[in-house]
């Protein structure tokens, strides 16, 4: 497929990334850390409940808990509250397991495919970290889907996909054949930037036709890696209010989460990726393949000692790193928090400052640069506002947090942290009104039931009084006849 | 927490809020140095008194509102609508009214909407229109070009100042020699007359110059990547398509296409006051509406209303319909 | 003259008032403004407005007995709704009332709980199940967290914990205002 075939891009930014940069493709791995910790909660912060006991012992791939597998063999040593990698800064509840250093894995042995994945607790390893079976499924709701692989990388410095098609093509390649197989498609399309030329001529050389793969290159525009602007570029389909890829028939999935897919259906639970590791200049990036669970603190002092650069980098900022890309990625202290399923990326460092913001002047540089076409500035002011209602009339859903708006804003505006506080009020509104709902239901049923049984029980008394007052005139009655009768006879 | 990196790591450039205003303001600078070599003293008065006092509202409505000042006053934009409102004004024009508009601009236009980037309307042109219809006859008396101008004169000074705090009878008799109507005014005053009009009697060259300044201006704005160019372009292509319209319907309206678009304040308006972003659409297609309508309405407001010139109403009027625009053009096309 | 026109004028407008009044009564309106306030009312049931429930605020509202700021739960979002609903001034939340909590919900400590049956009925939207001199539980998913059953319990087995780990109620914080004066 040529750049003619696809389809423009409203917006997005071109994005460059420092000239000299030395990222080194090769693939690391990361030593079995000795504790791996498993923080217990799902992609939509529910906490889940752990379905093994204190000192069991457990094989790689068994799970621990609702959509959480061991990633290793070993001992649940501790149920604790411990930190990970999320912005929000709080503490989890957490499986600490020790691990036995002999990684003995439990085989998966499912019968059918799709639960296959599901138990080995494949994850989607671009950003969002949804249940991928269950993408699927919903995906093949509407007959036979379109298959998208994802090897665009979203942000610069990220580089652990690049990494991967660099190194194991093949593998890459036959992961994409299996999952043809599997969803009974005839192609899959393969999409990648056309400055990865050294993972696409490693690709074209492992001849992907052969395996039913077309290879679409993309130029590099931010952010063409995020699934709604991706299907748009691929398939024309601008993705309506609401809608994820799976909901008009497209498995969109990240080349690193098709491998997983591949493993799984040989057996292989979902146990690692690939993280990048970047200096904050981006200057230097190693990838080293991480098992679930390992601290972050180890990886990096693994990373400082195969790479000067950040070793370098670590000791100048020995306390803090930014967990994700430089446009999404949050501030986090350097501590043991485990490496998740969505941690793509660890840059060395702080984040930069953020300045102070001023107001806005409605330019519209924020209306250019969306990828989505949506009015940034007017869903700023419905957020500042907290008018949850006026931003869904500005589609607030749609947008895909991808950052674009804050790096064009004249007025320093952090739009993108507004949207997300807008998109939580939403989330907590609709929860308080989901529960107000119910428990109005409820209330009233109770009154209703209250009011009944009062008035049953007045309408019962008043029957048992009736008939005491009946029963006492009759008796009387007699009485008087007796006395009647009495007065009619004679004394004898 | 969000952009763990800034643009400028990320190699996107980005203009500020000062830099967009200030960027104007030096877009200005031409044509206005050329007015106030046309028109003298006069302009100079107003530009001063405008731009101080909206500077003194503004710190006065920011500190009501509680807001920090030095930030907001920095960025230049209360200084760019005063300078923008005194642009459109007569150099004889009085200080009280001036103040009365400028006021009017500040308050009515800008603060009583919530401030920078909040108001709906253009606050220059509010402040203008307010004018407008306050003091017409103050507002449609020119002085003509090269009258009144010499700088190194204490005297011309002097009876500038007289003829701002005490209005025209300063002057005397001598005043009806140097003023005219508007330049457009005067034309249509000819054309109703059915007299034939000569072009080039009406003191062009001064008129047609400053519009190639503002003309230049626009373009520097466009080069710097201030402005786009939907606007402007949409406003000036239906505005010589609605002028060409009105003398295939009505031939009595004689002046030729480009005398038309060089006149008045259509340059003006078109680079620096139509393009203001704060009341401007968002969205390409709503910006081309925008333009479009702007450039219809001021010819249409000029030819047959009793207004000397439309630009601003046609920017007040198509203000209002900008939420309209952006919902239609940007939202509504995609549900 | 001048009495005539005075005269018809009053006749007219109290004419025309009086026949909007009727329209403004008819249809139920009073009806219909109970069903909007008590929309906007949380619905937790917990009578800490001195009403003894939430529809029984929302008449209280409409008859002008009550102010809308008594709803402890609801705080402020509830306030400035009905104000706004109402025409009313969002007044500060009247802490006489009491303050509002985090989002809790109440929990049987089972080992103490006699199975008296007492607090079943106390809970105004039946999320406690049990039966007599049998173990009761509160169905957490139900429960509003209004603390009406604490005080019935003879033995005091119940109390109130948070409905979510703090993560899960975790929300992204408002960044930075813009150049809001400090006061």
């Amino acid at each position: 497929m040529n750049h003619t075939d696809i389809h423009p891009l409203s917006g997005g930014l071109a994005l460059s990334v420092p000239t000299n940069a030395h990222i080194d493709a090769t693939l690391h791995t990361a030593p079995l850390a000795p504790q791996l910790y498993l923080p217990l909660v799902d992609y939509s912060r529910t906490v889940l409940q752990p379905n093994v006991t204190l000192g069991q012992s457990v094989l790689a791939g068994q799970s621990v808990a609702r959509g959480i597998i061991a990633p290793s063999s070993g001992t649940i040593t501790a149920y604790i509250e411990h930190s990970w990698p999320h912005p929000s800064n709080t503490q989890v509840p957490t499986l600490v397991l020790q691990s036995d250093g002999q990684d003995r894995f439990i085989p998966i042995d499912h019968v059918h495919p799709l639960e296959r994945i599901e138990a080995a607790a494949v994850h989607g390893l671009g950003g969002a970290g949804f249940s991928t079976a269950a993408k699927i499924r919903k995906a093949c709701e509407f007959g036979r889907p379109t298959l998208v692989v994802n090897a665009v990388e979203c942000e610069p410095g990220i580089a652990c996909d690049d990494a991967l098609m660099q190194q194991q093509p093949r593998a890459v390649l036959e992961a994409c054949r299996s999952l043809i197989e599997l969803l009974g498609v005839y192609s899959a399309q393969f999409a990648i930037e056309d400055d990865k030329q050294l993972a696409l001529n490693a690709l074209q050389a492992c001849e992907p036709e052969q395996y039913a793969v077309d290879i679409v290159t993309l130029p590099v525009i931010y952010p063409s890696g995020a699934e709604a602007p991706l299907i748009q570029r691929l398939t024309g389909i601008a993705l309506e209010y609401d809608q994820r890829a799976a909901d008009v028939g497209v498995v969109c999935l990240n080349v690193a989460t098709v491998l997983s897919i591949h493993n799984a259906l040989q057996g292989r639970p979902a146990v690692d990726r690939i993280v990048s590791i970047t200096t904050q200049d981006l200057h230097h990036s190693i990838n080293i393949r991480t098992r679930f669970g390992t601290p972050v603190n180890a990886l990096m002092t693994f990373a400082a000692s195969i790479n000067p650069a950040i070793a370098t980098a670590l000791q100048q900022n020995s306390s803090t790193i930014t967990v994700g890309g430089p446009l999404s990625g949050f501030q986090k202290t350097l501590d043991t928090s485990p490496i998740l399923a969505t941690t793509n990326a660890l840059l060395v460092g702080p984040a930069d400052p953020v300045p102070t913001p001023s107001a806005c002047i409605r330019c519209a540089e924020c209306t250019v640069a969306c990828p989505v076409n949506l009015l940034p500035q007017e869903l700023y002011t419905a957020a500042v506002t907290e008018d949850i209602d006026t931003a869904n009339r500005y589609l607030l859903d749609v947008c895909v947090l991808c950052g674009c708006c804050d790096l064009v804003c004249p007025a320093d505006i952090p739009l993108t942290s507004w949207f997300r506080f807008a998109k939580d009020a939403k989330r907590q509104r609709q929860q308080e009104q989901t529960a107000a709902t119910l428990a109005r239901a409820r209330s009233d049923n109770h009154n209703e039931r209250e009011t009944r049984r009062a008035q049953e029980k007045a309408e019962a008394d008043a029957a048992r009084r009736a008939q005491a007052a009946q029963r006492k005139e009759s008796a009387a009655d007699i009485k008087a006849a007796i006395a009647r009768a009495k007065n009619r006879r004679p004394r004898s | 927490m969000s952009g763990a990196l800034t643009h400028n790591r990320l190699g996107v450039k980005r203009l500020k809020t000062s830099t967009i205003m200030s960027s104007v303001m030096l877009a200005l600078i031409p044509g206005s140095i050329l007015m106030v070599y046309w028109l003298g003293p006069g302009v100079l008065m107003n530009l001063t008194v405008s731009v101080l006092v909206a500077v003194a509202c503004e710190a006065l409505c920011l500190r009501c509102r509680q807001r920090a000042i030095t930030p907001m006053i920095a960025d230049g934009s209360i200084v760019l609508a005063a300078w923008l409102l005194a642009l459109c004004l007569p150099p004889a024009f009085p200080f009280g009214p001036l103040i009365v508009g400028t006021l009017a601009m500040c308050v009515l236009g800008k603060h009583l909407y919530g401030g920078l980037g909040q108001n709906l309307f253009n606050p220059a042109m509010v402040g203008y229109a307010v004018l407008l219809v306050s003091f017409p006859t103050a507002m449609t008396t020119w002085t003509q070009p090269g009258e009144l101008t010499a700088f190194n004169d204490t005297a011309n000074w002097g009876s500038w100042w007289a003829l701002k705090w005490h209005g025209v009878s300063s002057l005397g008799g001598s005043w009806d020699a140097i003023t005219q109507a508007t330049p457009l005014d005067h034309l249509r005053s000819l054309e109703r007359q059915s007299l034939i009009v000569d072009v080039d009697a009406l003191h062009s060259p001064p008129w047609r110059a400053l519009s190639l300044a503002w003309l230049a201006g626009g373009l520097y704005l466009l080069v710097r990547g201030i402005i786009r160019w939907h606007i402007p372009v949409a406003m000036l292509v239906a505005a010589a398509l609605t002028h060409l319209a009105y003398r295939f319907f009505f031939p009595e309206y004689s002046l030729p296409l480009l005398p038309a678009l060089f006149y008045g304040a259509l340059m003006l308006g078109a680079f620096f006051i139509a393009t203001d972003p704060v009341t401007a659409p968002s969205s390409v297609r709503s910006r081309l509406c925008y333009g479009a309508g702007i450039g219809v309405l001021s010819m249409v407001i000029r030819t047959s209303s009793n207004y000397p010139e439309g630009v601003a109403f046609a920017v007040l009027l198509m203000n209002a319909t900008t939420p309209l625009l952006d919902r239609w053009f940007v939202l509504d096309k995609r549900l | 003259m001048l009495w005539l026109a005075l005269a018809s004028l009053t006749v007219l407008c109290l004419a025309i008032g009086t026949a909007f009044a009727k329209l403004d009564r008819a249809n139920n309106a009073e009806e219909i403004l109970i069903n909007s306030i008590n929309d906007y009312l949380p619905q937790t049931q917990c009578a800490q407005c001195n009403y003894p429930g939430c529809r029984p605020y929302a008449e209280a509202i409409a008859k002008g007995e009550a102010d809308v700021n008594q709803c402890p739960p609801g705080g402020e979002a509830t306030i400035h709704a009905l104000a706004k609903l109402l025409g009313r001034d969002a007044l500060p939340l009247d802490t006489a009332y009491g303050e509002r909590k985090a989002p809790q919900v109440a929990l049987i400590d089972e080992n103490v709980c006699i199975g008296c049956t007492l607090c079943i009925p106390a809970c105004p939207v039946d999320a406690i199940v049990g039966s007599a001199k049998l173990m009761h539980t509160v169905i957490a998913s139900d429960c509003t967290g209004c603390e009406l059953c604490i005080a019935p319990c003879p033995v005091d087995c119940i109390s109130l914990v948070p409905k979510q780990h703090e993560v899960s109620a975790w929300q992204h914080p408002a960044p930075g205002t813009v150049h809001r004066k400090e006061s």
